[in-house]
C-alpha cells in the first residue's frame, strides 16, 4: 500500500491590480478625492501641534521662556482656527461635493490658504530659520498630484509667500519676530545688506530645485504608470481574445460531434428505420468513444478555465458539502448502474467555503475516477466528516478497482497523464480530469491524500481548510504614484 | 399538440430534435437562422421555442430569446448548447426564464422538460 499527499503550493500569483486608466496628465477627480482625504488628516496633526503649542505657551509661559522659546500666544490658536475652518470647507468638498466647490477649485483655494498661513507661521518662528522649508512639502505634493504648470504654479506660490514674509519685515510694517530668543536677536543683525539677498535666494533657489527634480520624477513616473496601464489593459484584451477563441475552439470542435452522435441517437433510440441488432451495438460504441472525445473536449475547456482563473481572488460561498456530494451520487447514478458499481454513502452535514461548480467538478471527476477504474460488482465507499486530530472537514473517496503503483502515484495529477492500466480498463480516458482536480484544489487550499496499492483499489482524501487561502496583500494605496 | 420553435444552425441536430419532438405529437417549425426565426415568430406563435445558444454569433440563442421576449413575452424558452457547465452557467445568469441543456439532448431529457414547460 503506497501513500501519497499532494499539497498544493502556497497560494501565489498576482492580485487583480485596480488599473485605472488615466491618459490625462492629471490624476482623476476619484485619486484626488482620496488624496484631499489624506490632506485634511494632515492637517489635522498641524492644527494639533498648533494648538498644543499655544495651551503652552498659556500654561507653561516662564518655564518656555527660560528655555529660550518665544511664547505665541494668540498666532498658533489663530492659525488653527483658520486651519479648521478649511478643513471644514475640504471635508464638505469631499462629503457632500454638489454642495460646495468643484474639487479642484476647492484645493487651489486650500493652498493658496496654506501659503498665507505658512506665511504668518514663517514670520512668527523667524523668516531666517528653518521655517521657510515648510514650503517644501507643499511644492513636493504639488509635484506629484499636479501637472508640471500646476505645480510651478505652488511653486511661485511659495515664493510670493515667502518674499511678502519678507518684505513685510524689512519693510517695517511688521516688527520682525522668531519662535527663539537667539534666532530674534540673528535677525535683528541679518536684516541687513547682502545677508538677507543671500538668504532669500538660496531658499528660492532650493525651492525651485525642488520643483524641478520632483516634477520630473513625477512626469517621469506618470509617463512609466501609463504605459504599465497601457500594457496591462493590451494584455487584458489579449486574454480576453484567447478567452473567446477559446469558447469559440471548443464549440467549433464539439458541435460536429454533437451532430453526430444526434444522428447516431436517432437510429439507436429508432426514430428512424431499425437497423440490426449487430449495427446498433457498434453504433453504440461508436457513441461511447465520441461521449470521450466530447467530455476531453470540454475537459480542456474547464481546465484551460482553472489555469486562468489560477492565482485570481474567488468569491467563495458557504457550500452544503453533503448535500453536493448526494447529487454528484446521483447524477452519476447511471455511470455506476451500468458498471455494476455500488456507491455508499456516509457523509454528514458538512458546510465549506468554496465556488460551488469547482467544487462540484472536483466531486464530480473524484466519484467517476472511483466509479470508472473500479472492477464489475465493485464498491466504491464515499465517506466524510471531520477529522478529530485537526478538526479539519474531510472527505474520502474509496474504490476497490485497479489501484495505481506507487511510482505512478505523483504523475497522476499531471496534465494528460493515465498510467497504462488506467488506459486498458477505460480506453476513454482523458488524462485531464485529476489535473482538473488539482487546480481546484490549488484554488481551494485543499490537501489530497492518495492511498493506492495495485488491484485493491485506490483512497483519494481530501482534507479542506480551515481557512481559504489568502490573497496576497493588496498594492500599497498609500503610494500616490501607484495609483 | 403543441407548436414548438427550433432555431439549431447545425441540420443534423435540428432533423432530430423534429423527429423527437414530433413522435411525441407535437409540431416543429425549425430555422437555421435567428433571423428567419424573428421574422416568422408573429405568424407562428410557438408554445414553446428551443434555442441553440452558439449560432453565428457568440450567444445569439440569447439574443433571440431577448428579442422573442419582446414579441412574445411569456414565451417558455430551451436553450441548448455544445459547452460544460461553466459556460451554461455564464449564461443562465443572463436568462430570466428558461432552461439549459448540454447537447446533444437526449430524448429522455428532452421531452420531460418540454412537457414540464408546456404546462
Amino acid at each position: 500500500m503506497s501513500l501519497y499527499t499532494l499539497e498544493p503550493a502556497e497560494w501565489g500569483g498576482t492580485s487583480p491590480s485596480d488599473h485605472k486608466a488615466d491618459s490625462r496628465r492629471t490624476f482623476p477627480l476619484g485619486i484626488l478625492l482620496e488624496k484631499a482625504r489624506w490632506f485634511i488628516r494632515m492637517r489635522w496633526v498641524v492644527v494639533l501641534s498648533l494648538l498644543s503649542f499655544g495651551l503652552l505657551s498659556h500654561l507653561a509661559e516662564s518655564q518656555l521662556q527660560a528655555l529660550g522659546v518665544i511664547p505665541g500666544k494668540i498666532w498658533p490658536i489663530a492659525i488653527a482656527a483658520v486651519l479648521v475652518l478649511g478643513n471644514s470647507f475640504v471635508a464638505l468638498a469631499v462629503r457632500r461635493p454638489q454642495r460646495s466647490l468643484s474639487l479642484p477649485v476647492n484645493l487651489w483655494v486650500q493652498i493658496i490658504l496654506d501659503m498665507a498661513c505658512i506665511g504668518v507661521v514663517i514670520h512668527f518662528v523667524g523668516v531666517f530659520s528653518f521655517a521657510p522649508s515648510f514650503y517644501f512639502l507643499h511644492i513636493a505634493l504639488a509635484c506629484i498630484f499636479f501637472d508640471l504648470w500646476a505645480s510651478f504654479g505652488v511653486l511661485l506660490l511659495a515664493l510670493a509667500s515667502y518674499t511678502l514674509c519678507i518684505y513685510v519685515e524689512l519693510s517695517g510694517w511688521v516688527e520682525p519676530a522668531a519662535l527663539m530668543l537667539s534666532w530674534q536677536q540673528e535677525a535683528r543683525v541679518e536684516m541687513s545688506g547682502w545677508s538677507i539677498v543671500t538668504m532669500s535666494a538660496g531658499y528660492a533657489l532650493i525651492m525651485l530645485a525642488l520643483w524641478y527634480i520632483v516634477s520630473r520624477m513625477s512626469v517621469r513616473l506618470r509617463e512609466h504608470e501609463r504605459s504599465v496601464v497601457q500594457a496591462a489593459k493590451k494584455v487584458l484584451r489579449l486574454q480576453e481574445d484567447r478567452d473567446k477563441y477559446a469558447v469559440q475552439m471548443t464549440h467549433q470542435l464539439k458541435a460536429p460531434l454533437d451532430a453526430m452522435r444526434s444522428i447516431m441517437m436517432l437510429i439507436t433510440e429508432g426514430y428512424v428505420e431499425p437497423v440490426s441488432g449487430d449495427i446498433r451495438k457498434r453504433l453504440l460504441e461508436v457513441d461511447k468513444q465520441a461521449e470521450g472525445l466530447g467530455e476531453l473536449i470540454l475537459d480542456v475547456l474547464r481546465l484551460y478555465n482553472l489555469q486562468k482563473a489560477a492565482g485570481r481572488p474567488i468569491e467563495p460561498v458557504d457550500i452544503d458539502l453533503g448535500e453536493r456530494i448526494r447529487a454528484a451520487v446521483v447524477d452519476l447514478k447511471q455511470m455506476a448502474d451500468k458498471r455494476r458499481v455500488r456507491v455508499n454513502l456516509d457523509v454528514g452535514e458538512l458546510s465549506i467555503k468554496g465556488v460551488p461548480l469547482q467544487i462540484d467538478l472536483l466531486l464530480h471527476n473524484l466519484l467517476s475516477n472511483a466509479i470508472t477504474y473500479s472492477f464489475s460488482e465493485g464498491e466504491v465507499h464515499v465517506v466524510g466528516g471531520q477529522d478529530e486530530a485537526n478538526g479539519r472537514i474531510f472527505l474520502e473517496v474509496r474504490d476497490q478497482g485497479i489501484g495505481i503503483a506507487a511510482e505512478k502515484i505523483p504523475k497522476i495529477f499531471e496534465e494528460y497523464y493515465h498510467t497504462e492500466e488506467a488506459f486498458k480498463h477505460n480506453s476513454t480516458s482523458t488524462g485531464i480530469g485529476l489535473a482538473i482536480v488539482k487546480k481546484i484544489a490549488e484554488t481551494h487550499g485543499l490537501k489530497i491524500q492518495v492511498e493506492s496499492e495495485v488491484g485493491k483499489g485506490t483512497c483519494f482524501r481530501i482534507l479542506f481548510p480551515r481557512r481559504l487561502p489568502q490573497l496576497p496583500p493588496d498594492h500599497d494605496r498609500s503610494c500616490p504614484i501607484c495609483e | 399538440m403543441s407548436k414548438i420553435m427550433h432555431v439549431e444552425d447545425n441540420a443534423a441536430i435540428r432533423e432530430s430534435v423534429k423527429l423527437v419532438l414530433e413522435k411525441e405529437g407535437h409540431e416543429v417549425v425549425s430555422y437555421e437562422t435567428a433571423a428567419a426565426a424573428i421574422a416568422a415568430l408573429a405568424e407562428v406563435k410557438p408554445d414553446l421555442a428551443i434555442l441553440d445558444i452558439m449560432m453565428e454569433s457568440m450567444d445569439s440563442g440569447l439574443e433571440v430569446n431577448e428579442k422573442i421576449q419582446k414579441l412574445q413575452p411569456g414565451l417558455p424558452c430551451i436553450f441548448l448548447t455544445s459547452l460544460g457547465e461553466e459556460v451554461q452557467q455564464i449564461f443562465a445568469g443572463r436568462l430570466q426564464t428558461g432552461q439549459i441543456l448540454q447537447k446533444p439532448v437526449k430524448p429522455e431529457t428532452l421531452l420531460p422538460l418540454v412537457k414540464k414547460m408546456l404546462h
